[in-house]
């Protein structure tokens, strides 16, 4: 109600002081995170640049997954602040956020009851960037699922070939940064390397992908691998 | 413009859901029909006069199953986490408020066409004044389906939110509850001066339908 | 009353403790705080006018011819339905305030006041029966205003409770303040109910009010003695939830400071 159905926000890039700086579309500075009365995440510090596949490790409650719903939008952080091409992020429109960031999570944010094409046409016309039958039966070629299961209903898929269908949703939607939460998750060795070339051909694209994975076969193809400790990126070893 | 068009394109999607799982609707149905014959259990004696439980056995089976399948409104959402990917379209959060609560139209709309027939028919009692009881009813199931809708989208990632549903929907839907049984049983009786009730059903549907949605959006709001 | 206390958790392992030469157990306990002289008058204000109102009430105002003694149940009845209703709907007031602009200040007063209007809901629905049962015969009968006080009750318990189980979460607040919002028509019904739908509840004071002199003044003593008394609870309230916030963001500073020296 009361929004704008037009983009409500013009994002201007960030001034091009340097090709790096340039680059960088989504930046968190000083940002913390407390679970109750604890802090999880503190001082920490990234920039995500277009074009680069980032990972990110750290034991478990190390607070990965609350970082991603912080450089989505989803929950504000207590301290400091995301900025998305160098706009904060609470400013920017809930449309345009919805359109540049593509996430993956746990839930693979698929229509369990529509099939896999459905889900493509349904989720991908809600970012404007709606798909014919052909484009979104290539992509979830692309993705390796089956022919036959293309008209099935997402209920009926197992949980490896969910996740290829929300992959293919986050392929679909042309957005700018991709923010993947664990997406090698019920995948078999070909999944896996499917989802390798997927990510690698996105960032040659000029997308920024943030994988938090522990994956061997993604950190061999990673351009930077941080690790979360201490609610800090760290460069891996 | 793209309200209408977004709101079609999830509207769409929850009809084609609902088809498929029809299972819903009948379990529901099943529920308001069950929930008639343990009102008649209570109530009816033999040799006694039931046509002044009508009103309130109907309203109250109505109000019981919209509880009922509210409770399951956003179960698509939530089963494959799409909520995220429906609420931050290029028309913010009203297409999804718009097309849960025709869907909650809907399926309560329906649960009343066979709801009513049946309470007349168990409690023996002849259907007088139906265009009253008919406005009355539609009033009430859109007062009921807009305010039904954000108590069920406040309460998605709520737990037990079984026990906060009736205890936020209840006392905000009161006044058609209320005023929906007086104008049912007047024109039971056929009795005069229903307007009244149906003017102040009709001041809380606008209220209701206005303030719904935008409570909804700033609820929501990250 | 109770006592708002902070307690800073310090772990006794950390250096500038272990060097220190006495243990500063003090500091690791907790530390009470001042109570305001302003609470204590506006409390003490209010508990007078509540004195004079009852002995008012008792020596001076003239007995029903019907209903006798009981009558005098409705001074304080009606004070705390006044006391009610200002504190519930002030409260969907300032949730819908903290909804458009989140504020901790309006979020802390709401929550306040929406507990001490349900105590006096409480208030209500006891003398209410009470009267009753001398009145109608019973205890309580299905009538649209008992109906709605009992419902909205309910309502503000169960943001309460809402509150209390999401601990401080941000959805938890948003949900809450709005069901507090969502209660403000039928909190507004209640005020209107007995014209609107009928019913059996007496109406003084929309009615033609009280004609007796010593009733009259018998009932604004109440009724301003209940609202500076619920204004003192809602100020105590406010007060301790203020504190609560404020010992939340000393242990959070601590938190910090602690993974800080962790990491150094």
């Amino acid at each position: 109600m009361g929004r704008d159905p037009a983009p409500a926000t013009v994002v201007k890039p960030a001034a091009a002081t340097g090709a790096q700086a340039a680059a960088a579309v989504l930046v968190a500075t000083g940002v913390a995170w407390a679970a109750g009365e604890r802090f999880v995440l503190l001082d920490l510090e990234l920039s995500v640049r277009a074009g680069e596949l980032l990972l990110i490790s750290g034991h478990n409650g190390a607070g990965k997954t609350s970082l991603l719903s912080i450089l989505r939008g989803a929950i504000a952080p207590a301290r400091g602040q995301v900025t998305l091409a160098g706009v904060p992020l609470e400013d920017v429109a809930a449309d345009y956020l919805a359109n540049h960031i593509a996430t993956l999570q746990h839930r693979p944010g698929l229509y369990f009851d529509l099939t896999g094409l459905e889900n493509l046409a349904l989720l991908s016309s809600l970012v404007n960037q709606p798909l014919t039958v052909t484009e979104a039966s290539a992509l979830l070629d692309r993705v390796g699922l089956p022919r036959e299961a293309h008209q099935r209903r997402v209920r009926h898929y197992s949980r490896g070939m969910q996740q290829r269908t929300g992959l293919a949703r986050v392929m679909a939607s042309g957005a700018a940064v991709w923010l993947l939460d664990e997406p090698s998750t019920g995948l078999d060795p070909a999944g896996r390397e499917t989802l390798s070339r997927v990510l690698r051909d996105a960032a040659a694209a000029g997308t920024a992908v943030l994988a938090i994975s522990h994956d061997p076969e993604l950190l061999a193809l990673a351009d930077r691998h941080l690790e979360l400790r201490d609610g800090r990126l760290h460069e891996a070893a | 413009m793209t309200v209408a068009r977004i709101t079609w394109l999830l509207l769409k999607k929850d009809l084609r859901i609902a088809a498929r799982s029809r299972e819903m609707l009948g379990f529901t149905l099943l529920f308001a029909v069950l929930c008639v014959i343990v009102f008649a259990f209570g109530f009816l004696q033999e040799g006694a006069a039931t046509a002044g439980y009508v009103p309130g056995v109907l309203w109250v089976t109505l109000l019981f199953s919209s509880s009922v399948s509210l409770l399951r409104l956003f179960a698509p959402e939530e089963e494959g986490g799409t909520l995220d990917l429906v609420s931050s379209t290029a028309a913010g959060t009203l297409p999804l408020f718009i097309s849960k609560a025709t869907m909650q139209l809907l399926f309560t709309g329906l649960v009343t066409v066979v709801v009513l027939p049946l309470v007349l028919l168990f409690f023996n009692t002849e259907l007088k004044g139906f265009g009253q009881t008919a406005a009355a009813l539609g009033l009430g199931l859109v007062g009921m389906a807009t305010v039904g809708t954000l108590c069920s989208a406040l309460l998605v990632h709520v737990r037990l939110r079984e026990v906060l549903l009736p205890l936020v929907l209840y006392p905000t839907v009161a006044p058609l509850l209320i005023s929906g049984v007086k104008v049912t049983s007047i024109a039971l009786a056929e009795g005069e001066g229903t307007g009244d009730w149906l003017t102040l059903m009709l001041i809380f549907d606008l209220l209701f339908v206005v303030a719904s949605p935008w409570l909804h959006g700033r609820a929501l709001q990250r | 009353m109770t006592t708002p206390t902070i307690s800073p958790t310090t772990s006794p392992e950390s250096p500038e403790l272990a060097a220190a030469p006495r243990a500063p157990v003090a500091m690791a306990t907790r530390v009470p705080v001042r109570t305001p002289a302003a609470l204590l008058v506006l409390l003490g204000v209010s508990l007078a006018l509540i004195e004079v109102a009852l002995w008012w009430i008792a020596a001076r105002t003239p007995s029903d011819i019907v209903l006798g003694l009981s009558q005098k149940i409705f001074y304080f009845h009606v004070g705390s339905a006044f006391a009610m209703l200002l504190c519930l709907t002030s409260a969907s007031f300032l949730s819908l305030a903290d909804l458009l602009r989140p504020d901790d200040r309006a979020d802390a007063l709401a929550q306040s006041l929406l507990e001490v209007g349900v105590i006096f809901a409480l208030c209500i629905l006891t003398s209410g029966p009470l009267w009753a049962r001398k009145a109608w015969g019973m205890y309580w009968t299905w009538e649209p205003r008992l109906t709605l006080t009992l419902l909205v009750t309910l309502l503000a318990v169960s943001v309460i409770a809402l509150r209390a189980m999401s601990a401080d979460s941000g959805t938890g607040r948003r949900v809450g303040a709005a069901m507090a919002v969502m209660g403000a028509p039928a909190s507004y019904l209640i005020h209107v109910a007995v014209k609107w739908w009928g019913g059996t509840h007496p109406q003084v004071i929309q009615g033609g009010g009280i004609q007796n002199a010593d009733m009259r003044i018998a009932f604004w003593l109440a009724v301003f003695g209940l609202l500076t008394f619920a204004a003192a609870l809602t100020a105590t309230r406010y007060r301790d939830l203020r504190l609560k916030q404020r010992g939340r963001a000393i242990r959070l500073n601590l938190s910090a400071h602690q993974l800080r020296q962790r990491r150094a």
